[in-house]
């Protein structure tokens, strides 16, 4: 009795089993133009970085790819993937069959050159991508390793309810009119709902270096053939090159630099010298603790990018007080046209080679679909955020911050820091400023550069690139 | 003639070489394989050429060159946007933590476990306390430090408020003592901070050795000592340091080798290492996370392993020569 009720069982859960075959749809099921065939219960994983953006969206793509097609799609999400990723791909394990990640232009190249990841030649055709510079992204030895995701503009996030107490209705569009804004602040008896302190101008990551943003959005800004000059250089012995210091040392990035020092303001104080234009803290602040200074009230304005709704998105709820929108950096030159430098590279898609369900081909269906024009569409509406990619922007249903973050992109250039040069590539040009920042602020004077004269600052910057030039610039050939 | 093995020499034979045989290979892969193809790719320069992939280039000594330009401060080498941490204050801040083990995280251990030795007032609780944080995960324990020191809402700022060495908490005008940024982000204040960090975390991991070490000591010696009228001081200097000094000693080799694998702090309270907190342990694993075909870094470790060496052997060489072992 025992034994025939165990095989019954046996039988029973074998049944179950063979039931489970997911909801593949047949052959005459629309692909919907995408070219996507729906698969019959497959399975792909994807791991995803989950810093700023998050990964809420992605897993919420590949839900309704299943419901489409019929892949399951697993996401993986880790906060330090990037630092992973090389050793998972070059391990020579089975690894994730997608990766969403951000990684250096050696580390991907390397990838490239020794079969760790494959081509993706064919899942988006060129005239697809957003801007020219998006395609040359990701492009190695006339192969596409790599798809980008979001073109997100960085910029300022101001305080509303700040800047129309002070009389204003828009944020600066010009410099000197965000210099006498800061005055205003600095004269004002404002102060933050939240720590009770005096409100500063502005609050900004002196850690983290996200004030390299406002520098290269006002390099293009002042002289955007120039700035691509610099990114897309090529000659290997531009080392010994007067020409190539040019494209660095120059009256744009000096002004620039100048302008910035205006900003910060260095001030002499009783006890040394201090940021007159900064919150407490500013030149020591992760890129996080300065927006959260930011939603705590205590300063105007930070410099972030499209991504901070989603990056801080549980602090926006605790300071729910806090009134925030985007804007440009405003203008040095008013003759021109807004710039934002845009995150680029930033997270990017690979498919491995060695994916542990071995099926390439579906892992490309997945980003296919990810990048048609209902999977823009549905990831611009979820993250505020516009892509790397030409979709239809005009039915989107964005929140207020999504809609000024679009409108910072539709108004300003945008300018990225990146080219398809092997000099690029090669890590040579990676324009090393993060310790400039905090320096500039509080006036700082060492054997390395007088970092009150911007001149000074540059060469110091352009020994620094030269100096490690040979050692670098056969990294890729 | 040749022996022949009975069967339980066999049997033996076969249980003892095949539980050493994973320790062995262990060894053999991950030291002397690891440590040979170090040595080896520092002679070597590797890129990455279009259509052949990753290509292997004899460099001479080029390596050791670079290396030695980075120690004397010739060349920053960084290249991977890692905020300067490739610099010479990894090798001047890795040696700075040698004095620091040796003339104060050791004698500060060795006094506590003597005080709790002679059991003075309340020994039970300061064995505990002062034990506990090797319990508690390196990374909380850094995350406490960090908030305990940060200007806007640790303890220490507020201390220093009070006795009116700061100004108010927001005014950036009159931070008094306190750097701009806070202490972690001045480059004269950053590493001295992540030292009074490592002396508060040193003490309590040794602790134990030292304990223990002296409970073993013969209570005949001091209750003699104390018949002579020495006193605990007198004790100290004159019995237990001497019959602990081979304890002392591996304590110390083992606090200086782990100078050159010094990490975590770093990592963990300047958000990835600035230049001015970085380490000589830092600067590979960073370096090498980011470019695993950095050769640079192979030519480092290997001079690190060679100068370390000669460190560290001349250190216990000192030191056994200082006292004699004794035999209780």
């Amino acid at each position: 009795m025992k034994k025939l009720l165990s095989i019954l069982l046996c039988v029973a859960m074998l049944m179950a089993v063979v039931g489970c075959k997911g909801n593949g749809k047949t052959s005459e099921d629309s692909s919907n133009g995408t070219g996507i065939v729906p698969s019959n219960g497959k399975t792909i994983s994807v791991a995803a970085l989950d810093k700023g953006i998050g990964t809420d969206w992605l897993k919420d793509l590949g839900k309704r790819y299943r419901a489409k097609y019929g892949t399951t799609i697993s996401v993986k999400s880790s906060s330090t993937l990037n630092e992973s990723v090389t050793q998972q791909l070059t391990s020579g394990e089975k690894t994730s069959d997608i990766y969403f990640t951000f990684c250096a232009p050696l580390e991907w190249v390397t990838w490239a050159s020794t079969g760790a990841i494959v081509s993706l030649n064919d899942v988006v055709p060129e005239e697809k991508f957003r801007t020219p510079i998006t395609y040359e992204l990701g492009n190695y030895n006339n192969n596409k390793w790599y798809l980008p995701s979001f073109y997100a503009p960085t910029g300022i996030v101001y305080n509303v309810d700040y800047l129309n107490e002070l009389g204003y209705n828009e944020f600066p569009t010009t410099f000197d009119e965000l210099l006498t804004l800061c005055d205003r602040v600095r004269e004002s008896n404002l102060t933050s709902l939240y720590t009770g302190q005096k409100v500063a101008p502005m609050v900004w990551a002196g850690n983290t270096g996200d004030m390299v943003y406002m520098f290269r959005s006002l390099w293009s800004q002042l002289d955007p053939e120039g700035y691509k000059a610099y990114w897309g250089q090529t000659d290997a012995n531009g080392a010994t090159n007067e020409a190539n210091k040019a494209l660095l040392v120059n009256e744009s990035t000096e002004t620039v630099l100048a302008r910035m020092i205006d900003l910060f303001k260095p001030t002499s104080g009783s006890n040394g010298t201090y940021s007159a234009n900064s919150a407490y803290g500013s030149t020591g602040f992760s890129n996080i603790e300065a927006q959260q200074s930011f939603l705590e009230g205590n300063a105007l304005f930070t410099v972030s990018g499209a991504w901070f709704e989603t990056e801080m998105k549980e602090e926006i709820q605790d300071y729910d007080e806090t009134k925030f929108s985007f804007a440009a950096f405003p203008k040095i030159d008013e003759t021109k046209a807004a710039s934002a430098a845009i995150n680029l590279p930033g997270e990017h898609f690979f498919i491995s080679a060695n994916g542990e369900h071995n099926d390439v081909e579906e892992a490309k269906n997945f980003l296919r679909y990810v990048l048609s024009e209902e999977g823009l569409a549905i990831t611009h509406n979820a993250v505020g955020i516009p892509l790397c990619y030409k979709y239809d922007e005009s039915n989107l249903n964005l929140n207020d911050w999504g809609k000024a973050v679009k409108a910072v992109n539709d108004a300003a250039i945008g300018s990225v820091n990146g080219s398809g040069s092997k000099l690029y590539l090669s890590g040579v040009l990676t324009l090393n400023l993060n310790n400039y920042f905090p320096n500039m602020a509080l006036a700082i004077s060492n054997n390395n550069a007088d970092y009150t004269d911007p001149t000074s600052m540059l060469n110091a910057l352009y020994q620094y690139q030269i100096a490690a030039w040979d050692e670098s610039v056969g990294k890729v050939q | 003639m040749k022996k022949k093995l009975s069967a339980k020499q066999k049997k033996d034979a076969i249980f003892i070489y095949g539980f050493l045989a994973w320790p062995i290979l262990h060894f053999v892969v991950f030291w002397i394989g690891m440590n040979f193809r170090t040595f080896y790719d520092s002679f070597f320069d590797i890129s990455i050429v279009e259509g052949a992939g990753v290509v292997y280039q004899w460099d001479n000594f080029d390596n050791y060159i670079r290396v030695f330009k980075i120690i004397f401060n010739k060349a920053p080498y960084d290249n991977y946007d890692l905020s300067g941490i490739i610099n010479y204050r990894a090798v001047t801040n890795s040696l700075s933590l040698i004095p620091l083990a040796l003339f104060i995280n050791m004698p500060l251990t060795i006094l506590f476990a003597y005080g709790i030795f002679k059991k003075v007032p309340m020994y039970g609780f300061f064995r505990i306390a002062l034990f506990l944080p090797s319990l508690v995960s390196s990374v909380v324990l850094c995350m406490c430090f960090q908030m305990a020191i940060d200007i806007n809402r640790g303890i220490l700022p507020e201390i220093l408020r009070w006795f009116g060495l700061t100004g108010a908490r927001g005014d950036p005008a009159n931070m008094g003592i306190i750097p701009q940024g806070g202490f972690l982000a001045d480059p004269k204040t950053c590493w001295p901070m992540i030292l009074v960090f490592s002396v508060i975390n040193g003490v309590s991991g040794n602790l134990i050795y030292f304990t223990s070490t002296m409970a073993r000591l013969p209570a005949s010696v001091f209750e003699s000592a104390e018949l002579d009228g020495a006193s605990s001081l007198r004790q100290f200097v004159s019995i237990v340091v001497p019959m602990i000094w081979p304890t002392i000693t591996t304590m110390t080799v083992t606090l200086v080798a782990a100078v050159f694998t010094w990490i975590m702090p770093s990592l963990l309270m300047t958000d990835g290492g600035q230049w001015y907190s970085t380490t000589i342990g830092l600067m590979i694993t960073q370096v090498v996370k980011n470019d695993m075909y950095n050769t640079v870094m192979s030519a480092f470790g290997v001079i690190v392993a060679i100068f370390g060496t000669i460190i560290i052997v001349s250190i216990k060489t000192g030191m056994e020569k200082l006292f004699e072992g004794v035999e209780y």
